[in-house]
């Protein structure tokens, strides 16, 4: 068993205690709320206005209004939100820094419709995604979203179909 | 200055930081009138559209609102309303609607 000095272990002890003492770290609760750019009504499912083959583009938009994302070719619409759920900002001196922890859920609703305009198919999705974003000396990292309301991730334009035989 | 005088300024300038002036107007989406309206008046009125569907037959603004009524959303302010209009004929209003996307 290896012995440590008394002398080293308090002078150990003494630069760790200082160390706490002369950084800061102040959590800060995050309330529950919507993100500042973000819609506030979407529904927690598809529409029931949204019928398959029936509702039509135009009907889509005057009830949902502008979307957040659409096709080149207008063959989707994409609608969505992200609610923080609350989490915590650590403000850290004298770094300084602000990492913040926050669970945020995100609903998104994809609306395709056929070459005439008329719906084709809905995607309804919702997820709760733990994040971590940070923010120092001048500098904000932003943390990916788990879906992206915008539809960034979707097709730019329709898949290309086999002609009728 | 007299001393009144000094507190009489000094109370103007607190009644007017206590209440911002509104922006909004309450009648000024009123000029919607369906089968009415053009294109080049809702262009005049409400500026060029935020998106633009269907080659134009339909066309959308962001529009905030505030105790006085509806007005346009200023830079980097997330807006409360989305408008729809949508055009018959090519030029002419056919339907709209007013639909609220955000919070208070």
């Amino acid at each position: 068993m290896v012995h440590l000095p008394a002398l080293r272990i308090r002078a150990a002890a003494g630069l760790l205690t200082a160390t706490l003492l002369l950084g800061c770290v102040i959590p800060i609760p995050v309330p529950a709320r919507y993100h500042y750019s973000s819609r506030q009504n979407m529904s927690q499912g598809v529409p029931e206005f949204i019928v398959q083959g029936k509702t039509t583009r135009e009907e889509v938009l005057l009830a949902l209004g502008q979307a957040d994302g659409a096709a080149l070719d207008e063959s989707w619409l994409c609608y969505g939100c992200a609610y923080g759920k609350g989490g915590v900002v650590a403000f850290i001196y004298p770094v300084p820094a602000a990492p913040t922890f926050e669970s945020v859920e995100y609903t998104r609703l994809v609306v395709y419709f056929d070459v005439s305009g008329v719906v084709e198919r809905t995607q309804f999705e919702k997820r709760t995604c733990g994040e971590v974003g940070a923010s120092t000396e001048g500098r904000e990292i932003k943390p990916r979203p788990c879906i992206d309301v915008t539809g960034k991730d979707l097709p730019l334009v329709r898949d290309k179909r086999r002609m009728p035989e | 200055m007299s001393v009144l005088l000094k507190w009489r300024a000094l109370t103007l300038l607190l009644v007017g930081c206590a209440s911002a002036p509104l922006a909004g107007q309450r009648d000024w989406l009123d000029f919607l009138s369906p089968g009415m309206t053009t294109r080049q008046l809702v262009t005049e009125r409400l500026g060029s559209p935020d998106a633009v569907y269907e080659g134009g037959r339909i066309v959308a603004y962001w529009i905030a609102a505030d105790e006085g009524g509806y007005y346009k959303p200023r830079q980097g302010r997330p807006p409360q309303y989305s408008l729809i209009v949508v055009f018959r004929g090519g030029d002419v209003l056919d339907r709209h609607s007013l639909v609220k996307v955000g919070g208070d």
